[in-house]
């Protein structure tokens, strides 16, 4: 049993770098909208025409 | 309770001269000199004839009622101020202070921004971007400490599950002190940064010689922490003590959480100003002298000038009307949807949206000056002087956390003389057993699960303090356009050739594309075949006509509809007449429409009572409240709704500060519940003891209310003060609870004889009773409802 000497202090490692990445997400404000990046994908790309080969490999993977 | 208060005083004046607790950078505050130009400052303020200036600040960092306190007695003895207010639920503070012109008028605002950071919190002239931003830093701050503190308490969790383990089935020492080590740091983290907010707000509190929940909060977290950390530093784990890390950090976990839900939904109908503007149009035509047209912002316009409103837009400014004959729509403004009649000489409200003419119009006042820019205003005042209420646990708090610093002193007293050995492992398990943990959790807990069962029952609660003030209520008033009626359903009668299908069709096919309240409730007609039409044409104030087949067909006033000739120039002429609306082919009739209009004398027409509207009035009745109708609409309709509902009191015609002041006026007595759903019931809103918006209400008056009623279910109200009776009862069980079990393990602890072990059990098991407690508001009931999608999509 003498492993857990090593992996409490190993979780505790992680959990602290987790804490870390959710505060930075957090910071950089991954957080702040949700509904609007959860619709962004159904939304064209208002800079880019849609070209035909686009429109062709879609109908080919939804068969 | 009486020497705290008077605490406080000393308090409050050692404050006010020497003022700590300013975080320069901190926060997202503007710097005071930004708004030291006039021509900045004016665009916050507005100044009266009498040379006094309003202005409302958006305000960080004040969480509590002692904030508020603080805040407005340390403004208060500041140069040519004349009132300040502070409205915790929309954290905005509105002042006025004496200023001749517009340099003074900065120069005050100035002065109260760097007054109030000396106070310790930030302040931003209230401006919806600048409101906003603040909001969301406030709700990235709320996220950060709720991540931080559940992301923690699920690993101290953990942990603590392995060393509960160990207690069955053995456990060498040496990792019983691993495990409670990595405890401590971990739940030293959540502490540290996931429960500052209560420390904080705590802080505040205390330093205004005031009480609140925070306090027995921020006493439990620290002691729970502290104690355990000495039972670990003072070598307890060999003698076999307990710890409190895992309580700790999930009471804080739970505790954030209420607060974010909370928080979310006070920022979500908090945005009224910028919902306002929007109201408005971006720009507007006017008519200069020589002819010429200019498009300008409605901000420009002043008084005597000429503008143009063309078919379907919206008034910017309150104005006469010189050209034009048709009819306005106040539905935004009143939420009456019978349009009203406009001629040469009527005056139109800004707001309200313009029919099928073009008007031109001449502007009687600015934009910022219209009846539409006042209520926000009126509003605003109606808040802040609303009475502050306050939680039966924030009375009690501060009798709580005396008690149990002054038992454990006298404790650790006592045992220094009996037996100095043990003071520390007697002190440390009284300081457990008379943890307010149960007790700051009672009232939050409860009222988040009052919350979310309101919310499945498609209410919203905004404020939950609500709940406790419905307690007091003598009244239930209410709005009657949009409130306790709605749009009539038009019927098809008196087909006098053809079938009846043909006629609504022909019906909703000449009102298609019509911008027109008429217009719309045709469209609600179910159409069987389409029509094609052939110079399709509005007839201002008359109706409406178009070709088939070289017939002309009319829809609209009889004598219109019926005559040949042109367009009638009668204005006083209602839209919807005794006759109802007339379908006529080359004059000939072939059906008359009618709304479905309320039985009875003086009938209003197209406007039928809300499904439910009398049973409502029959609960309300029966739970013994008054209940009364105050309308901005004309006698005889309210007189008639009010019949029909058996409603006695009523006001007929009451402007929008009417209602706030006779709303005002019951607040002695207990105050009034109102519901209302027009612009004009915002400041009634704001004066009610309770204050409830229909979902259709627009975003402005909603934030003015402390409920939305999601699905326009006028039933909810009755549902609402059910289930504020239940979670007061709750509270106050939960409070009694956990005073009594505080009570009656305290003598035992004090005298020795409580192991550690039950002293954590007790305390554990007395926060799970005071949540399971709370849960029961959460039981589904069965009940038959849509609201729950809708409600959720709300939040």
């Amino acid at each position: 049993m003498d492993v857990i000497w090593l992996l409490i202090p190993l979780s505790m490692v992680l959990v602290l770098l987790a804490l870390r990445a959710f505060v930075w997400a957090v910071r950089t404000r991954q957080f702040d909208d949700l509904d609007r990046e959860a619709a962004r994908i159904l939304f064209e790309d208002p800079k880019r025409e849609a070209r035909p080969e686009d429109m062709r490999s879609g109908e080919q993977r939804h068969d | 309770m009486q020497f705290i208060h008077s605490a406080g005083l000393d308090d409050f004046y050692r404050l006010r001269q020497a003022p700590t607790g300013h975080r320069p950078g901190e926060g997202i505050a503007a710097d005071p000199s930004a708004f030291a130009d006039p021509a900045v400052a004016a665009q916050y303020l507005e100044r009266d004839a009498a040379g006094v200036a309003h202005g409302s600040l958006a305000l960080d960092g004040v969480g509590c009622a002692a904030c508020a306190w603080v805040l407005e007695h340390g403004l208060v003895d500041m140069p040519g101020l004349r009132q300040v207010d502070v409205d915790l639920a929309s954290g905005r503070l509105s002042a006025s202070w004496e200023a001749s012109d517009d340099v003074e008028a900065a120069r005050g605002l100035t002065r109260l921004l760097s007054r109030i950071n000396a106070l310790g919190f930030d302040a931003v002239p209230a401006q919806p971007a600048h409101e906003l931003a603040l909001h969301a830093q406030q709700r990235r701050r709320s996220l950060t400490a709720i991540g931080i503190a559940g992301i923690g308490a699920m690993q101290v969790m953990m942990l603590a599950i392995a060393d509960y383990a160990g207690l069955f089935s053995g456990m060498a020492l040496d990792h019983r002190a691993l495990l409670i080590w990595a405890q401590m740091v971990l739940t030293g983290v959540v502490v540290a940064f996931g429960a500052r907010t209560f420390f904080r707000t705590a802080w505040q509190t205390l330093r205004a010689g005031r009480m609140g929940i925070d306090v027995p909060v921020s006493l439990a977290i620290g002691l729970g922490w502290g104690v355990s950390a000495l039972v670990v530093l003072s070598g307890g784990i060999s003698r076999g003590e307990h710890v409190y890390f895992d309580s700790v950090a999930m009471f804080t976990f739970f505790l954030l959480l209420g607060r974010h839900l909370e928080q979310s939904v006070r920022h979500r109908f908090a945005r009224a100003d910028a919902e306002l503007d929007a109201l408005l149009p971006a720009a507007v035509t006017r008519l200069d002298s020589d002819g010429g047209r200019q498009s300008v912002l409605p901000a420009q316009l002043r008084a005597g000038d000429r503008i143009e409103v063309p078919p379907g837009g919206i008034v910017a400014a309150d104005g006469r009307v010189l050209e034009g004959l048709g009819e306005i729509d106040r539905a935004a403004l009143t939420g009456e949807s019978t349009p009203l009649p406009v001629a040469p000489g009527s005056e139109v409200p800004a707001g309200s949206r313009n029919g099928a003419a073009r008007l031109r119009l001449e502007v009687l006042r600015p934009a910022a000056n219209s009846a539409l820019a006042a209520i926000p205003q009126l509003l605003a005042r109606a808040r802040a002087r609303r009475p502050r209420s306050v939680h039966l646990a924030d009375r009690v708090a501060g009798v709580i956390v005396i008690a149990v610093l002054l038992i454990a002193a006298v404790t650790a007293l006592a045992w220094w003389f009996i037996d100095p050995a043990r003071v520390l492992p007697v002190t440390l398990a009284t300081l457990m057993v008379t943890c307010p943990c149960a007790f700051a959790l009672a009232t939050p807990v409860t009222l988040t699960a009052a919350t979310l069962r309101l919310r499945r029952l498609g209410i919203l609660l905004v404020d939950p303090t609500a709940l406790e003030r419905a307690q007091t209520l003598v009244a239930a008033c209410f709005d009657k356009t949009g409130t306790l009626t709605e749009p009539g359903n038009l019927r098809c009668e008196a087909v006098v050739a053809g079938t009846e299908a043909e006629c609504v069709n022909m019906a909703v096919a000449l009102q298609q594309d019509v911008p027109h309240p008429l217009a719309a409730a045709f469209r609600r007609l179910p159409v069987s075949d389409r029509c094609e039409l052939e110079h399709h044409r509005v007839a201002a104030g008359a109706g409406v006509e178009a070709f088939v087949n070289g017939q002309r067909w009319r829809l609209g006033r009889p004598d219109w509809a019926a005559g040949g000739g042109a367009t009638s120039t009668h204005s006083d002429q209602p839209a919807v007449c005794e006759d109802g609306i007339w379908l006529t082919e080359a004059g000939v009739l072939r059906a008359r429409f009618r709304f479905d209009a309320l039985a009875g004398a003086g009938a209003p027409h197209g406007e039928g009572l809300r499904p439910g509207a009398r049973e409502t009035i029959n609960r309300l009745k029966a739970r013994g409240l008054d209940t009364a109708i105050i309308s901005g609409d004309s006698s005889d309709r309210v007189r008639a709704v009010a019949e029909q509902l058996g409603i006695t009191r009523w006001w007929a015609g009451v402007d929008p500060a009417s209602k706030y002041r006779l709303l005002q006026e019951t607040r002695e007595q207990g105050g009034a519940l109102y519901v209302g759903d027009g612009l004009n019931d915002a400041p009634a809103l704001g004066g009610a003891g309770v204050a409830v918006a229909m979902a259709s209400a627009c975003d402005f008056t909603r934030s003015a209310a402390d409920v939305i009623v999601l699905d326009d279910r006028l039933e909810a109200v009755v549902d609402l003060l059910e289930g504020a009776d239940r979670t007061r009862r709750i509270i106050r069980q939960n409070l009694l609870w956990a005073i009594s079990y505080n009570l009656l393990a305290m003598p035992l602890a004090v005298t020795g004889m409580i192991a550690p072990w039950a002293a954590a059990l007790g305390m554990s098991a007395s926060s799970l009773l005071v949540l399971g407690n709370a849960a029961r508001l959460l039981r589904r009931d069965h009940r038959p409802h849509g609201a729950i999608a809708k409600a959720r999509a709300w939040t």
